[in-house]
């Protein structure tokens, strides 16, 4: 437990002193601000526009943290050897597979920090500049759907360590997680809209059996929902909001699962 | 007392016949020096001791959890020497002084210690590897290409240290190109060919002589190989 | 840390019987269920959806941003030749309204420009009435049965919209008034005029512009003068 500990905290450290991570930190603090300038172009919904922006900031910068800090680091570990550095200490794959998880979701706290500290102040200028234009409660639907829209990342960088467990390096990883992310980012909005049952009755059924059955084994990143209704401050049931929850969690839990397996029997030639 | 233990250790990569039937030995203040060609299956020997490589069949057994420097490993680049030795210290539950101390030890400079390894020459990445590696004081050490990117001096200073370690009862098990450094440090030399232990040599002398004659036997297992 | 399959399987098990559920009770769907069919073909509709992802708000904004756009080229050619601009109009802002139905910008846009500026009342009056299951605002319907009485004088429709904008928490005492005016069909003109005017007020003025034209139209009607 000290070790994975340790390590955890030496990922931490690894990730914060990379120069990409420092600059992404400096962007996070004035990017929530620009955004209030195309926000001033819309007529009666401008809070609902500024929380749109945001969550693209927000999609954008999770997506930057994860294939340019977080996937090389791992793919490093892997191609360059980097890895049996840790594992010869020693200390288990899947300890060691734990640690770098818990270093690298870890990593996303600070820059959460920043980002919901920096829109927050951004928002709450916007509603005084605003009057009527931004809601009162802007700011908290804005934290509340950052919280929310972070757990699919988390999901999808267990999903990294899946991939990594049986990868050769980086390239590969990069292309198969790229290629999940865009399943994912497509595929729940479009069975969303698969629902209207004159879309159905035009589609044909193994085209919705391949869609649900891939949806089903990724990680949804369906938060286009949330997104929505945070950006219109509409609630959302507690039970949706846990059941939401739970099943990212446990999807990155139950992908950190098969990833510690396969990289237990993994050769590290 | 033997602080390592290999018993015909195999493993086949697909086709390739990676270690057939390795079986050696190392006691507690002894060295053993692999030597063979590229691809005779030295760093996989090493490798499944350390439990990188899972072996079809065979056993190892070791008193303790061996230490390891990889040949080509990376350091982590954005992480100073010292950060990454004080967490080894503190993973080993060593004192974290151990790290600075270990650093001093292989010459890395001081005001070096604490700037990012990416900033570092190659000689200073081998001397910060070193001194990861051995920090903690491990009973057995495996050693890839250990001299690699050292000039004349770091190496000299590195043999010394490691004889050093070894008289205060280490066990090391060293792979290298460079046969004189072998000679120097090791007590017996195992010739690797074709994934096999070829020959056994014990080292008597420790001269010139012993050098010429390893020589020429990797010369003849290089050549067979081929 | 071992990993026993004994533990493996039982919780593998859980935490997928917990991703089923989570999936299951989390399934958020604001929407989705409420959308009638699709003006423009339902696959594009889906590639759309496909693209915009996880911020369909998003692409409801650019929508409305391409509709600024569209409306500022549009001043530059001759109002004659236009029409091809209306096109455009018309479909960002359907686009808008699929990826968004709750943005009240779209609606907005939709009386001020689509119906006033590019006379497009039909299909005015078809996105103000899709309105009805996101919003609780009565403004879009209220426009929407004002447009199809007087401009498409179809006095069912528009009645069923005023009814329908009545039934809003937001409605104010006119809405029932106007909705009974319909009723009886009397004093149109004046009461158009009267509407107009409101509606101009929270118009951004560059976009007022289609609004005083239409004014002054019916002011020029001699049932106004009277």
């Amino acid at each position: 437990m000290k070790k994975t500990l340790f390590l955890a905290l030496l990922t931490l450290r690894e990730i914060a002193s990379q120069r990409i991570y420092q600059i992404l930190a400096a962007i996070l603090m004035f990017v929530p601000w620009l955004m209030l300038i195309p926000a001033s172009l819309f007529m009666l919904d401008i809070g609902k526009v500024i929380i749109d922006l945001l969550f693209l900031c927000l999609h954008c910068w999770l997506l930057v943290y994860i294939f340019f800090i977080a996937t090389p680091l791992l793919a490093r570990d892997i191609e360059q050897s980097t890895c049996h550095i840790f594992l010869t200490l020693p200390m288990s794959r899947a300890q060691y597979f734990l640690a770098r998880f818990a270093g690298i979701t870890s990593g996303f706290l600070p820059l959460l920090l920043l980002f919901l500290i920096s829109g927050s102040l951004a928002i709450a200028f916007a509603s005084s500049a605003w009057q009527g234009y931004v809601g009162s409660n802007t700011d908290t639907s804005f934290i509340f759907g950052t919280l929310l829209i972070l757990l699919p990342y988390i999901a999808l960088t267990a999903v990294l360590f899946l991939i990594t467990s049986s990868a050769s390096g980086l390239p590969e990883i990069t292309v198969f997680l790229f290629s999940v992310w865009i399943l994912c980012w497509t595929i729940p909005p479009v069975l969303a809209a698969l629902q209207n049952v004159e879309i159905q009755q035009s589609t044909s059924n193994i085209v919705m059996v391949i869609i649900q059955a891939t949806n089903q084994l990724l990680p949804d990143l369906s938060s286009s929902e949330i997104s929505l209704a945070m950006a219109h401050n509409h609630t959302i049931e507690t039970v949706q909001v846990i059941g939401y929850c739970i099943h990212h969690l446990a999807y990155a839990l139950l992908a950190m699962l098969i990833a510690i397996l396969l990289f237990r029997r993994r050769d590290l030639s | 007392m033997s602080c390592l233990e290999v018993k015909n250790l195999s493993k086949i990569f697909g086709q390739d016949m990676a270690l057939e039937q390795v079986s050696l030995h190392i006691d507690k203040n002894k060295a053993v020096g692999l030597l063979g060609a590229n691809g005779a299956g030295k760093s996989t020997l090493i490798k499944c001791i350390l439990g990188l490589v899972n072996p079809d069949s065979g056993s190892i057994n070791t008193d303790e959890p061996p230490a390891y420097l990889a040949e080509l490993a990376q350091l982590p680049a954005s992480l100073s020497a010292l950060d990454l030795l004080t967490y080894k210290c503190r993973s080993s539950n060593y004192p974290s002084s151990a790290a600075k101390d270990s650093l001093n030890e292989f010459g890395l400079p001081d005001k070096a210690q604490n700037k990012p390894i990416r900033t570092y020459s190659k000689g200073m990445r081998q001397r910060a590897s070193l001194a990861l590696t051995l920090c903690n004081h491990p009973r057995l050490i495996l050693l890839d290409e250990p001299m690699s990117g050292l000039d004349a001096l770091g190496r000299a200073e590195t043999l010394a240290t490691l004889k050093h370690r070894k008289k205060q009862g280490a066990a090391i098990l060293m792979s290298s190109h460079i046969v004189s450094d072998m000679v120097q440090l090791c007590d017996r030399i195992l010739i690797m060919a074709h994934g096999k232990i070829c020959e056994n040599i014990t080292l008597v002398t420790h001269s010139l002589h012993e050098v010429k004659i390893l020589e020429e036997k990797l010369k003849h297992w290089t050549e067979s190989a081929q | 840390m071992t990993l026993r399959w004994t533990v493996i399987v039982p919780v593998a098990g859980i935490l997928l019987a917990l991703v089923v559920w989570g999936r299951s009770v989390s399934d958020i769907q604001l929407y989705a269920a409420h959308q009638e069919a699709p003006v423009w073909s339902d696959k594009q509709q889906l590639f759309y959806r496909a693209w915009a992802g996880a911020l369909p708000g998003l692409a409801a904004d650019l929508a409305v941003l391409n509709v600024f756009n569209i409306y500022a080229e549009s001043q530059k050619t001759v109002p004659s030749s236009r029409n091809t601009w209306w096109n455009h109009l018309h479909y960002q802002l359907r686009v808008g309204q699929i990826m968004d139905p709750y943005f009240r910008d779209i609606y907005r846009l939709t009386e001020g420009l689509l119906a006033y500026e590019a006379n497009k009342m039909q299909e005015s009056v078809e996105i103000l009435s899709k309105s009805e299951p996101f919003l609780n605002s009565s403004d879009p319907l209220l426009v929407a049965s004002f447009i199809a009485h007087q401009e498409l004088h179809n006095d069912e429709l528009a009645f069923d919209l005023a009814n329908r904008a009545s039934q809003k928490p937001d409605a104010q005492p006119f809405t029932v008034g106007y909705a009974s005016s319909l009723l009886k069909k009397s004093n149109g003109c004046r009461a158009a005029v009267q509407f107009l005017a409101g509606r101009m007020q929270t118009m951004p003025e560059k976009y007022q512009q289609g609004i005083r034209n239409r004014i002054k139209r019916l002011q020029a009607n001699d049932e106004c003068n009277d």
